[in-house]
């Protein structure tokens, strides 16, 4: 049969589909193979939706209700909606970066997001139903990122978790643009510290200590008043919020761990350019990883930042070693789609299985909201990608997206 | 024949002492106006009806004028001409450009824009020669606390100085953002916002002493005595100025007595129900040809809710263009005339003074030689406090 009169008696159904779902109905995936990023895959699976929600996976003998829409799957491959853990669309470039102070950390994402930014639909077109966006690295400390879904009209339509992790940057691109004040007077917003990566760790020592120092004045019921930016620290330094710290040279690396032992904080490490140096370093401290796209990083070497050597087999060497990861578009501008990235980890050396759940699970599970989407299983929300094939193959494509059951324009 | 009444009306009116050598209108004349349409109100069309203009007031409308008049009383036949209100600007920035973008500080919201208005100055002129007798001046959003926005008259007569304190106006539209200053991003300008609100919902130290001038203006936001008009022009920005308003989104304004403005809001169609719940008022960038279809039936979207709208503009003739594109876009001829007009008083919080001839207001008016919503209808007169604002005959028959 030709290829073209599947993909278009296909389309219909959905189309019908999506219709039919406006109106209650159950839509069931039947035939393809399911990669369910959970316990087992399926050959010839099943994936039932119904009000939003996974209802049921399973085999072609699972049972569902009569007057279902029964979409036929064969030769299909489906997966739960991508989770992308770190990327920069969604928001002017401007606004990602509160640049008037070193140290931001009350800033919110979510005062940046423009629900009608393309990105969102260029990624949810790729398979990406959901993504974390955190406030970029040009400062110290730069604010408290949030996962939201890559549909809706507004941000609290959008939102699936607000403050997952406080932004910190290593290394040398928050003092980039900084100068120093030799004598006279200081003119423009850039004539501050830090000027060098010292002095960047030197603003998070400075930061962090405050905020010590902050919540023992508070316990001890002095007049301190309440300060929106030090209690943001505090949450980070009981254990209640995560920190997600850039590091991508191996020297960042190593301080961004030192750092979160010193204070007692947990933190996450984003985009670890030189993993591979200090792979022992990684799996001895549990830490978990945010891998920058594998692509973009070798091509464009890492963004040019840090000077950090990128690899292409990072992120199979963090599998190896048992680090868990995920793999991100991140902020390098030359990243391509979630899914290509993932795929040049297969390329070179990375498990499929692993990689899927590189761009699912694990990422769900590292920001938190892993009970409602990263996996395909009854009660997870009906986000679920339709591929022509397997999805590390180049050549394939999203037949169809379903971000809380209803389908996404491609 | 229109020409002929309206010579006539400017005789009368020049005949009067000229406003600059008489700013007391009270020793004016009382002056009777009998018109083919007169506009007095939303709800209140006269045709063939009279006014009594007495001391720069209205003293009396239609029946309400009595049949004797004394011999004092100098009269205007107007037998085919339309009169109506002195048009309202609700925003705009009537003053040099330095003058009213305070680009400096962030934080600046005690600023007032009517220390930056002339009423003798060109822009002034411009709009009075217009047909605009009231305009509410506003700083330009170069920083997030603009200042306060102040309604002024645009001609000597009558007090030049409506009302200093219309509404504080703040910015989340990006050119109140600046990149060699904090806020550099909307996530700063949104927690400057939040930052100075909470500080000034803090009660006093002392019941002696006396909060500092912006600690006042936000007082005066909170306490709901001075509207807060947010700056917002996408549908992302006007969530975000919504936002502050709502609990569910801890916004800092929640559960205060605070009345929102919103200005701009080009995407305010997106969120009819919010607005409506907040019963917020909007002012509106003046529209033109270029604009999309959405954009243009703003004004007629807004009314079909009752949300309260008016019109912000530069000139008069950005402003009658305005209501003319509403009205080709679906609004109804009152609705415009009232949105030109009556609502930016009520919104401004003016509707005692001006935005409609009701007896006691002030005699602001104007006389067009056919419906002024058709942007072919000529304006014959303009009369300020009950004064005419030109003594030439040929100056108001050129417009």
């Amino acid at each position: 049969m030709p290829s073209s009169a599947v993909l278009t008696s296909l389309s219909l159904a959905l189309f019908l589909t999506a219709y039919a779902s406006a109106q209650d109905q159950v839509l069931v995936l039947r035939g393809a193979r399911v990669l369910t990023a959970a316990d087992r895959d399926y050959e010839s699976g099943t994936v039932v939706l119904h009000r939003g929600k996974v209802i049921a996976v399973g085999d072609a003998n699972v049972t569902f209700a009569k007057g279902a829409r029964v979409i036929d799957c064969a030769n299909r491959v489906i997966t739960p909606g991508l989770i992308d853990a770190g990327a920069t669309f969604g928001a002017r470039q401007e606004d990602q970066n509160e640049q008037g102070d070193e140290v931001t950390p009350q800033m919110s994402i979510l005062d940046a997001i423009s629900p009608a930014d393309e990105g969102f639909a260029r990624a949810s077109a790729q398979g990406v139903t959901t993504v974390r966006l955190i406030p970029g690295n040009r400062n110290v400390i730069g604010g408290l990122a949030a996962v939201l879904k890559t549909k809706g009209d507004t941000v609290a339509e959008m939102l699936l978790k607000d403050r997952v992790g406080l932004r910190l940057a290593m290394g040398g691109e928050p003092s980039a643009g900084n100068r120093a004040i030799r004598g006279g007077v200081p003119l423009g917003l850039f004539v501050r510290r830090p000027t060098t990566r010292m002095g960047v760790v030197w603003e998070v020592r400075r930061a962090f200590s405050e905020a010590q120092k902050y919540r023992a004045e508070r316990t001890q019921g002095t007049d301190t008043p309440p300060n929106a930016a030090l209690d943001v620290l505090v949450e980070a330094l009981d254990g209640k919020l995560d920190v997600h710290t850039t590091a991508r040279a191996e020297q960042d690396i190593r301080t961004a761990l030192r750092l979160a032992s010193e204070f007692g904080y947990k933190t996450v490490l984003e985009e670890v350019t030189e993993a591979y140096r200090c792979i022992d370093v990684l799996a001895a401290s549990k830490v978990t990883c945010l891998v920058g796209a594998p692509s973009a990083e070798a091509v464009l070497g890492g963004g040019a930042m840090d000077s950090a050597r990128p690899r292409w087999h990072t992120p199979s060497l963090l599998a190896q070693a048992g680090v868990a990861f995920a793999i991100q578009t991140g902020s390098n501008l030359g990243s391509k789609s979630l899914v290509h990235e993932a795929l040049f980890a297969v390329r070179h050396g990375l498990g499929r299985d692993a990689a899927l759940r590189a761009i699912t699970a694990t990422p769900a599970r590292i920001l938190g909201v892993d009970a409602r989407v990263g996996s395909l299983a009854p009660g997870k929300d009906a986000d679920v990608v339709l591929w022509s094939g397997d999805p590390f193959e180049p050549t394939t494509t999203p037949l169809a997206v379903f971000i809380g059951g209803e389908e996404v324009t491609l | 024949m229109t020409s002929v009444s309206a010579l006539s009306l400017c005789w009368v009116l020049a005949a009067s002492p000229a406003p600059q050598d008489n700013p007391t209108p009270a020793a004016a004349p009382a002056l009777l106006i009998t018109a083919k349409t007169i506009f007095v109100g939303p709800d209140l069309t006269l045709t063939d009806g009279r006014l009594l203009l007495r001391g720069g007031k209205i003293v009396a409308v239609g029946d309400a004028v009595p049949q004797e008049l004394g011999v004092d009383v100098q009269r205007v036949d107007l037998p085919t001409a339309t009169v109506v209100p002195g048009f309202v600007v609700a925003h705009a920035h009537l003053g040099a450009e330095r003058d009213l973008a305070e680009t400096a500080y962030a934080y600046t919201p005690d600023l007032r824009a009517v220390e930056a208005y002339d009423p003798f100055g060109k822009s002034a002129r411009r709009m009075l020669a217009g047909g605009v007798t009231t305009v509410c001046v506003a700083p330009r959003s170069a920083n997030t606390f603009a200042g306060l926005a102040g309604a002024v008259k645009t001609g000597p007569n009558g007090g030049v100085i409506l009302q200093e304190q219309c509404f504080l106006q703040v910015a989340i539209v990006p050119e109140s953002l600046d990149q060699q200053r904090f806020p550099t991003s909307r996530m700063g300008a949104l927690d400057l916002m939040r930052a100075a609100f909470r500080a000034a919902a803090q009660p006093l130290t002392s019941p002696t002493t006396s909060p500092t001038p912006d600690r006042q203006v936000l007082r005066d936001v909170l306490s709901g005595a001075v509207p807060l008009a947010v700056h917002a022009r996408t549908h992302d920005e006007i969530t975000c100025a919504l936002d502050l308003f709502d609990a569910a989104r801890s916004g800092v304004l929640a559960g205060s007595q605070a009345r929102l403005l919103l200005l701009g809001a080009t995407e305010a169609g997106k969120s009819l129900d919010r607005l409506v719940a907040l019963n917020a008022g909007v002012l509106i960038e003046p529209l033109h040809p270029g604009l999309q279809a959405q954009a243009l039936a703003l004004p007629a979207t807004l009314a079909g809710r009752k949300i309260r709208f008016a019109f912000a503009a530069a000139s008069p003739q950005e402003l009658r263009l305005s209501a003319a594109l509403a009205v080709r876009h679906g609004l109804s001829r009152a609705g415009a005339m009232a949105a030109i007009t009556a609502w930016p008083a009520a919104l401004l919080g003016l509707d005692d003074r001006v935005g409609t001839l009701l007896q006691g207001k002030d005699a602001d008016l104007l006389v067009f030689d056919g419906d002024p919503i058709d942007l072919s209808a000529r304006l014959i007169a303009v009369c300020l406090g009950g004064q005419p604002v030109a003594g030439n005959p040929s100056f108001n028959l050129r417009n």
